[in-house]
């Protein structure tokens, strides 16, 4: 019953992907078939790639679907004829997603017209049912020599940098990966500085935080996600990047204005959200995220949500609330060496100092506990930052990590497992004491007599 | 140094082989590579065309439009020096701790096509056969001669099997889907339980074993027009040890 589970649990973890690799103009050796993302790199429009696209593929559907293993027939349509007809083909094992830049690639929707557009013409196929019908309008309509692939859709990614970012491989080239990222004012992912520098930021998403209190001695929260929106990098960044300096300066410093926030909450909206991030490096030789500074958070309140109407500490009807100041983050333990990177999903939360109503009321004053005032701070959500030793825009291979080795969980079991061998080890002492009987009673001599106290 | 060198004899002695004793002309074999226990039910999906996974190393490939039509996996528990000796590439298998887990590849098979694939599983306790209607029910007296359990059994089921392919006739236009065929011997330690492999016994017994094989190789192939690979995984056993103790007498 176990091996059955774990069997059922397998194709659940694997991150790998079958493709079916065909051309008409180039020889596939089966050995060692090229690799999907050089084709999309080598793809022109004199040469261009098709890739045919089905969701959840696997090598098997396509052996049933080519009829394999039944008696051979003629292929006289569809995949399989083209397939045929190629001048090589093969299977190929993907052992990652390979990425499709924006820009490069055009959606197949029935317009011939989109063959000639760009170098990578993707077709997106529901099920095998409709393949030969599309692979006979699309292939017949080429005029070219082409590469087709046959794969899964999960076997691609159109976006920048889909996996989690404590990993070196964020490809060869960052800035190729997205067209709209190697531009000033990028969407998120924001990776600053894009200039070869020795220091190197990823930032996922950002989420601000309001606590309102409630009247009652207790608070809510609300949270906002930022996952788009316009950015601005501004600042010395790197500066003083040196491995040798040894004071207490900013080695790292970055001001990073998001304008256009896109954002779901429903009792607010960000406005504008600046703020700086700044690394020190320790006497100790480490390298620390010491604060986030010059904050400024600016939101309106929903009219139709409660969540900040209620708050009116001077009688006013908030129409902006706006925090600023400066947050502390020594507590973070953003801190690592000199040529590691720190890597986060989910940053603890950067309170702002100060909050102003309407932009002249100060209805919180200073950073505090009090339940009966406002908060507003920044979490980071999906970060990654090296201040030293970054080349050529790649992260380093060494990452510390804000998950720690051994989690409540794993102290959970080690305890409870000292305590049972604790108890294992007494019980098996005291069996090892046990001793049999060194005189027994004879009715020729005297009685044995035990002295004892109760 | 000591241990090192003990270490390494163990586990060359541990070693098992894989052996194609039969592959289509479509299916091109690597001239040596590094397997492991576990890579086999891997490289037997990649050939027959239900995966393009391939273990590191492994350059072994097939035709994508002209697979084969059924995979038949011998498994054959015998000491080293007592096994079949047949031709076809070999490779040396390092064991791992997850083993030979043939399961995995009737899991492959049986999620990839829902119905119509024939599953053979035979061992010395089980014949399990699904779409092989009578395949049990084979008679197949006088065919086995050795009287050595479980070896018997397990021969008997393997002589059933070719009987049932012979009676079924061609099976290439059967259906669209690949058989899969696992064989378990692991009757070969018995034999040499009492006397070592020059005992005549042994002899007949290892030498009715690889006729067995050749014959169930012979059917396949024949049922499915050549376009079969039939594999054979030795690994090492055991002789098994009997030890007689007297009882002391009472006084």
């Amino acid at each position: 019953m176990f091996s059955r589970v774990l069997l059922l649990l397998l194709p659940s973890i694997a991150f790998c992907f079958d493709a079916v690799v065909w051309s008409s103009g180039d020889a596939i050796d089966r050995k060692s078939p090229p690799a999907l993302s050089k084709l999309i790199e080598s793809a022109t429009l004199e040469k261009p790639l098709v890739l045919f696209v089905l969701k959840n593929f696997q090598l098997a559907d396509f052996s049933k679907h080519a009829n394999v293993y039944g008696e051979p027939d003629k292929a006289t349509k569809g995949l399989k004829k083209w397939i045929v007809s190629s001048k090589g083909y093969a299977a190929e094992w993907l052992d990652e997603p390979a990425q499709l830049p924006a820009g490069k690639y055009v959606e197949y929707k029935g317009e011939l017209a989109a063959l000639t557009e760009q170098p990578v013409v993707l077709v997106n196929v529901d099920s095998f049912a409709v393949i030969d019908d599309l692979a006979d309008n699309v292939l017949q309509s080429l005029d070219r020599p082409y590469t087709a692939v046959l794969t899964g859709e999960d076997a691609l990614t159109t976006h920048a940098i889909k996996k989690r970012v404590s990993t070196s491989d964020m490809g060869d080239n960052p800035r190729a990966s997205t067209q709209n990222d190697a531009t000033p004012g990028g969407n998120f992912p924001l990776i600053y500085p894009r200039d070869n520098s020795t220091c190197l930021l990823y930032l996922g998403q950002i989420a601000v935080m309001v606590y309102v209190p409630n009247g009652k001695g207790e608070r809510k929260l609300s949270t906002a996600v930022i996952t788009n929106g316009s950015s601005t990098f501004d600042g010395a960044a790197c500066k003083n990047g040196s491995l040798t300096n040894g004071t207490a300066a900013d080695v790292m410093s970055y001001q990073i204005t998001i304008t256009n926030p896109s954002t779901t909450n429903s009792d607010f909206t960000v406005n504008q959200l600046t703020f700086r991030l700044s690394v020190r490096k320790t006497l100790m030789g480490y390298w620390m995220l010491n604060d986030i500074d010059t904050i400024t958070i600016e939101l309106t309140p929903n009219k139709t949500s409660i969540f900040l109407n209620g708050v009116k500490p001077a009688g006013i009807t908030i129409e902006t609330l706006t925090g600023s100041g400066v947050a502390p983050t020594k507590s973070w333990g953003v801190v690592s060496v000199p040529t590691y990177s720190y890597a986060c999903t989910a940053t603890p939360t950067a309170w702002t100092s100060q909050l102003t109503a309407n932009g002249n009321v100060n209805i919180s004053g200073v950073l505090n506990k009090d339940p009966n005032k406002v908060q507003m701070g920044i979490a980071l959500g999906q970060l990654q930052i090296q201040p030293f030793g970054v080349k050529n825009i790649k992260f380093g291979r060494n990452v510390d990590d804000c998950v720690p080795t051994f989690s409540v969980g794993s102290w959970m079991g080690i305890v409870v497992g000292l305590i049972f061998l604790g108890a294992f080890l007494f019980a098996m002492t005291m069996l090892n004491s046990v001793q049999t009987m060194d005189r027994f009673d004879d009715p020729k001599q005297k009685q044995i007599i035990i002295n004892f106290k109760e | 140094m000591k241990i090192v060198l003990l270490f390494a004899v163990i586990c060359a002695a541990k070693a098992s082989v894989l052996q194609f004793v039969h592959t289509p002309s479509s299916v091109v074999l690597p001239e040596s590579a590094d397997l492991r226990s576990n890579d086999v039910p891997v490289v037997t999906s990649q050939l027959i065309g239900l995966s393009a996974e391939m273990p590191p190393g492994w350059t072994g490939h097939g035709d994508l439009l002209s697979r084969p039509k059924a995979a038949a996996v011998i498994v054959v528990n015998t000491p080293d020096h007592f096994k079949p000796q047949l031709t076809g590439n070999t490779y040396t298998l390092t064991q791992t701790s997850q083993g030979l887990n043939l399961k995995a590849l009737e899991f492959d098979f049986k999620t990839s096509f829902d119905d119509g694939v024939v599953l053979v599983d035979s061992s010395s306790t089980k014949l399990e056969a699904t779409n092989a209607d009578k395949l049990a029910d084979m008679n197949v007296d006088g065919l086995v001669k050795t009287k050595i359990t479980p070896l018997r059994q397990e021969l008997e089921n393997v002589y059933r099997i070719v009987l049932w392919l012979e009676k079924e006739g061609s099976r290439l236009a059967k259906h669209g889907s690949p058989d899969l065929y696992v064989v378990r011997i692991s009757g070969l330690a018995a034999a040499l339980t009492s006397a070592g492999p020059s005992d005549p016994d042994a002899k007949a017994a290892l030498e009715e074993v690889t006729q067995a094989i050749e014959k169930l190789s012979a059917a396949l192939r024949t049922a499915y027009g050549d376009q079969v690979i039939v594999e054979m995984i030795t690994q090492t056993a055991e002789p098994e040890e009997h030890i007689i103790v007297k009882r002391q007498a009472q006084t």
